[in-house]
């Protein structure tokens, strides 16, 4: 639907386009008529056609003057204008003319010396921008009711380009679209950041008396760059995160699909994975999912969002399988080994005596890279006790990625009875 | 499957049916193929990858096995492309980065190209075209104002070109780099190379030229170059003169369809050429009249003579009317206001109007000398240039033809002229001239001008013309002894500065002189001199050997007259001293004073001494002088008798009244009447002769009145007072007072009857 309304629109454009063209190829018809009249026609007064202060130029149309000159306010010496006549007109050079201060510029042509003042314009010296780099957008001060500025980065030698001034509140659909490309322009330069320059345009003067106004001075406006994303990583043994409450996340993607809430969340302090994605974790027998995490800090008044880091956090494994554990028992002794533990595939445990909760975040954590038995003895683990078993985790490295432990299985410790013995 | 899944594998589809289509190969992504860069802007610096379907994020890092590799933030497009800033790269070195999926692990390594730095722009200020090297494998040129942020594509066109002449103006520094080369994993293309800079300098001020009127020549250098305003190419100029017809044909009269396009400019600019180092300068503008024709209809050439021609350009009104004013035109004479100038193109020469030298024409009359104006050359007459017309087109006199001058003026034949210094004379002589106009300028003798009249030229049946000269003063000449006794030769310069110097002469003899001397004759007295002779006696020297009258006689004196009258004298020739003698007898003398008025008593007098040749000698003089000077308050008085008497009447009453006792009866009686006192002075050259001199008498109307006297100075002076009692009682009348003195030793009177009057009334 989109592509159909772009091709319809350009359709327009064309057509336009056409027909202008046809317009003007008639408009140009009169001129040469009126060229031809003119032969005959007495000189009259020279008139202005247009003012461009950015290309500094003033077209005259010299009205059949054989000569067009120019003076100052004192009109005590008339230069004439040189070149050759184009269409009946005449370009002033008016570079050289100071822009800090209103300058009279007089005009007459060498038949009929009716003299033509122009007031041209001062430039607005007292613009200000400053970059709100909370907000993205730009403050202007002294911008004298423009509602639009120019601006291209600093070092471009393109063209300028337009925004309205007022960027967060513009109404017009072409508003909108300016104000969001200039958006993401700036956004784009606040990776390494960089200066733009900006100014109210010129509005060409169009008359001896519309003689419009120069563009503003311009302004140099230093894009910050954001700050440097937060070293974010997860310790795999305890599963949890450096998060600060300074920092906000949102996650980007579940097992490889992107999000449908991309909503930004505030941080807590030292979140697990589970809190940030409880689907990380396995559950029901099935591993967890594949998330990816983007973290950043929070923007304050004074600064804004820094960069983003990514935590890709790879599924939970399940639980060990409990086959793999084999345990033996004396009345006073119970030795658990398993068989495939080794420093390839390290396991950890945990013991918590019986009547004892146990936390697996706060749990200390005992390596297994052995199938040697371990034993646990009944006078410091009574019946009741229970060993928490799961896969070791790994964290992340430059070789290697993170993993998480897996999920955990549940052992009770138990001793042979005098009858059973 | 969910609807997501569903629409990815969708836009994967698409994605890859897309790139089949636009690549024209079959492109299966087989299982484990890393992630791909597919464009890389070096204008915007964005670098996009495209990621493979199982990827969420592409990573990069600046090598193979980094352990930190950055996420390129943002969202996939539809074709799982995503695109990151490489602005914060260096563009100074080359740059490798390392790209991976998170899923497609495999990094992909990507080097983005350096900046290229050796790129090179000048501007060719010549045709304004900048000229680019070391652009590398890139075609395209962007550039900017300095003053500009904005790239465009730079092509070298006539438009182009047009634009940096525009500059030269203010002048202005432009940016050229080259375009950058997108890039993609496979070819990483090419970076915008680095901005170079074109200053492009202001143009120097307009070159200072300009158009003499006169030699109608621009005064320029070769560095310039120039067209009219309104053409489009300009013109070299290879010399240091460039003329206007050269130029601006139409500004010249004859190549300006010989109409008089008064009013109209012709407008030329000038500048300094651009080199290839710098641009050309400003314009300067010259608005150049368009010539206008000389009219010759009030411009009247003729020859005054055999070395001299005139050119004479009056006031004329034509015949024809003036299409603004309706009135006849009106040609207005040479002035300093309305200046014309003349030109000679000598034989064998043709006119350069930029080279000829021209001479002003400020007045009506122009006179033009054969040594300017050679025989066969043509004039060439136009108008002045002013400051707002350049000088007319030049046309030639005498209708373009060679000048021929007529034969000099002579003289009708040889005169010998003489006369006597002194001796008022006309002397006359007939100049044979050409030209009616023609005037006799001066006359001079041993380079002393004489006075001269010359009569109307008279015509004469041979088309010449005759002058009678009259020399009637040649004072000044004459003043100068060497020019006495002596033949000179007139030298006559006519106005036409023709001389004639030979054929007149003149010879002036020496005056005839007397010594000067001055006679005495006292009235009342017989003339006598310290000589013995009794005769007054001089010589009349002749002082020019031959001396001869015009008729060839003996000169002798002819008359001498005193005050008018003729003095009877004798004279004798004397041969030796070529001088005559004369003799005046005492008696004629004696007569002198009856010859004079009274009021000429006192001033020398001379006698006028003609001789027969002419001459008229004045040196000799006598005064008449009263021998007694009278000096009285009142040189005459009146009185009557009955007043007198009766003023003597009261006096005598007023003595009686007052020689009694009583002081009251006492009166005063004005005095009307006094008795008149004269005092007589005998001039002291006769008492110094004789000093006896004594009051012989004083008598008014044949009665004594003398009163009483008193006498000074040897008897030189008499005081003298008149007896009113005794002149009441003589007959009443008016008479002179009459005086006599009289010498004891030799018993002459002198009778004074002059200078006091007296009238006695009854």
């Amino acid at each position: 639907m989109e592509m159909i309304r772009k091709m319809i629109k350009y359709i327009i454009c064309a057509m336009v386009f056409v027909f202008g063209m046809t317009g003007f190829s008639d408009t140009k018809a009169d001129v040469t008529a009126y060229a031809a009249e003119a032969e005959t026609t007495v000189p009259k007064a020279v008139q202005v056609e247009a003012i461009d202060y950015e290309e500094g130029y003033v077209l005259i149309r010299t009205n059949d003057n054989t000569k067009v000159y120019y003076s100052d306010s004192k009109q005590a010496t008339w230069t004439q204008i040189e070149g050759n006549k184009i269409d009946d007109c005449l370009k002033l050079d008016i570079s050289w003319i100071s822009v800090n201060s209103e300058y009279e510029l007089n005009l007459k042509g060498s038949d009929d010396e009716t003299i033509v003042t122009v007031e041209l314009p001062k430039r607005n010296n007292s613009l200000k921008v400053t970059f709100d780099k909370v907000e993205g957008i730009l403050d202007f001060t002294n911008e004298e009711g423009a509602t639009y500025f120019e601006w291209k980065k600093a070092a471009a030698t393109g063209a300028w380009s337009k925004a309205p001034v007022n960027i967060l509140d513009a109404k017009a659909d072409n508003d909108v679209k300016l104000a969001e490309e200039f958006r993401k322009q700036i956004e784009a330069m606040r990776v390494k950041g960089g200066k733009i320059s900006v100014r109210i345009p010129q509005n060409p003067g169009t008359s001896e008396i519309n003689t419009g106004s120069r563009a503003s001075n311009t302004v140099t406006v230093s894009i910050t760059k954001r700050g440097s994303a937060p070293s974010v990583k997860v310790t795999s043994n305890s599963m949890k995160t450096n998060t600060t409450t300074a920092m906000e996340y949102r996650i980007c993607s579940v097992d490889g699909t992107a999000s449908s809430n991309m909503k930004w969340t505030e941080c807590e302090k030292s979140m697990t994975v589970s809190e940030l994605a409880a689907e990380v974790l396995a559950s029901a027998g099935n591993p967890g999912k594949t998330i990816v995490v983007e973290v950043r800090k929070m923007e304050t008044a004074k600064v804004p969002y820094s960069k983003s880091t990514y935590l890709e956090i790879p599924g939970q494994r399940v639980a060990p399988d409990a086959n793999v554990v084999s345990t033996s028992k004396t009345t006073k002794k119970y030795t658990m080994m398993i068989s495939d533990a080794s420093t390839a595939k390290p396991y950890q445990y945990v013991v918590v005596k019986a009547g004892k909760e146990f936390v697996e975040s706060k749990a200390t954590w005992k390596n297994v890279t052995s199938s040697k038995g371990i034993a646990f003895s009944s006078n410091t683990y009574p019946v009741g006790s229970k060993i928490y078993l799961r896969l070791k985790g790994k964290d992340k490295t430059t070789s290697a990625s993170l993993q998480l432990p897996s999920a955990y299985t549940e052992i009770s410790i138990s001793y042979l009875t005098e009858q059973n013995k | 499957m969910n609807k997501s899944k569903i629409r990815k594998l969708l836009l994967t589809l698409v994605a890859v049916f897309v790139v089949m289509a636009g690549a024209g190969v079959i492109y299966i992504a087989a299982s484990g193929a890393s992630v791909s860069v597919t464009d890389i802007d070096y204008e915007n610096l964005t670098l996009t990858v495209k990621a493979n379907p199982e990827d969420s994020r592409v990573l990069f890092a600046t090598s193979k096995s980094a352990t930190i590799w950055e996420e390129i933030p943002g969202e996939f497009d539809n074709d799982r492309k995503i695109t990151m800033d490489i602005s914060w790269i260096s563009v100074s070195s080359n740059y490798t980065l390392y790209f991976k999926g998170d899923k497609s692990a495999e990094p992909v390594k990507v080097t983005l190209p350096k900046q290229n730095t050796k790129f090179k722009a000048v501007l060719n200020p010549i045709d304004n075209s900048i000229k680019f090297s070391n652009m590398g494998d890139v075609e395209m040129v962007y550039w900017r104002k300095s003053t500009s942020s904005e790239w465009k594509e730079f092509k070298n066109d006539p438009e182009t070109a047009n634009r940096i002449e525009g500059f030269c103006t203010k002048g202005i520094t432009l940016y050229f780099q080259t375009g950058q080369k997108k890039g993609t994993g496979e070819n990483t293309g090419a970076r915008p190379s680095k901005a170079v800079s074109v200053k492009i300098t202001k143009r120097a001020a307009a070159p200072s030229v300009s158009l003499n009127y006169n030699t109608l020549t621009f005064a320029v250098k070769k560095t310039m170059e120039y067209k009219l305003s309104d053409e489009t190419t300009w013109k070299e100029i290879n010399s240091t003169t460039l003329n206007l017809e050269e130029a601006a044909p139409n500004a010249l009269y004859e190549q300006n369809s010989k109409s008089e396009n008064a009013g109209e400019d012709i407008s030329i600019d000038f500048r300094t050429k651009a080199t290839t180092s710098k641009v050309a300068s400003q314009i300067k503008t010259l608005e150049i009249p368009v010539q206008k024709d000389t009219v010759l209809d009030n411009v009247v050439f003729s020859y005054t003579g055999s070395k001299q021609c005139k050119i004479v350009i009056d006031k004329k009104e034509l015949d024809t009317v003036d299409d603004k004013t309706g009135e006849k035109k009106v040609l207005e004479a040479a002035s300093s206001n309305n200046a014309y100038e003349y030109t000679v193109v000598k034989d064998g020469e043709v006119l350069d109007i930029h080279k000829a030298k021209w001479t002003s024409i400020t007045s009506v009359t122009t006179k033009i000398s054969s040594t300017v104006a050679p025989e066969k050359s043509v004039i060439y007459v136009r108008k002045k240039a002013t400051s707002s017309d350049l000088a007319t087109n030049a046309r030639a006199l005498n209708e373009g033809k060679g000048l021929e001058y007529p034969d000099s003026s002579k003289l009708s034949g040889d005169v010998e002229l003489t006369k006597i210094q002194g001796v008022a004379v006309e002397k006359q002589f007939v100049l044979v001239v050409k030209n009616e106009d023609t005037e006799v300028s001066s006359i001079t003798f041993n380079d002393v001008a004489a006075g001269f009249k010359a009569s109307e030229p008279v015509k004469q049946a041979d088309g010449t013309y005759w002058i009678t000269v009259t020399i009637n003063d040649t004072a000044s000449i004459e003043k100068i002894s060497a020019n006495l006794s002596t033949k000179m030769d007139a030298n006559i310069t006519l106005s036409n500065t023709e001389t004639i110097s030979k054929g007149v002469s003149l010879y002036i003899e020496k005056a005839s002189t007397v010594t000067a001397e001055i006679y005495t004759k006292y009235v009342g007295i017989p003339f006598e001199t310290e000589k013995e002779e009794t005769a007054v006696s001089f010589d009349v020297a002749l002082n020019e050997k031959d001396k001869k009258t015009a008729d060839g006689k003996n000169i002798e004196v002819s008359s001498i007259t005193y005050n008018g009258k003729d003095i009877a004298f004798t004279q004798k020739v004397d041969a030796d001293k070529n001088s005559i003698s004369i003799d005046i007898a005492k008696d004629e003398m004696d007569k002198l004073p009856e010859y004079l008025k009274t009021v000429n008593y006192g001033s020398a007098i001379s006698f006028i001494i003609k001789l027969n040749n002419g001459e008229s000698i004045d040196n000799v003089k006598a005064k008449v002088v009263y021998p007694v000077t009278v000096s009285a308050s009142e040189s005459s008085m009146g009185i009557s008798k009955s007043s007198y008497q009766s003023y003597l009447d009261e006096v005598k009453k007023a003595n009686e009244l007052n020689s009694d006792d009583d002081a009251n009866n006492d009166v005063t009686v004005t005095k009307k009447y006094s008795d008149p006192v004269i005092t007589y002075t005998i001039n002291s050259a006769i008492t110094a002769k004789d000093s006896t001199y004594y009051l012989k008498s004083l008598t008014w109307n044949g009665a004594n009145v003398l009163d009483s006297y008193t006498s000074t100075n040897r008897g030189g002076t008499y005081k003298v007072t008149v007896s009113l009692e005794k002149l009441v009682k003589a007959a009443s009348g008016s008479a002179n007072l009459t005086l006599v003195l009289s010498s004891s030793e030799s018993g002459r009177d002198i009778v004074v009857d002059y200078g006091y009057h007296i009238t006695v009334t009854e």
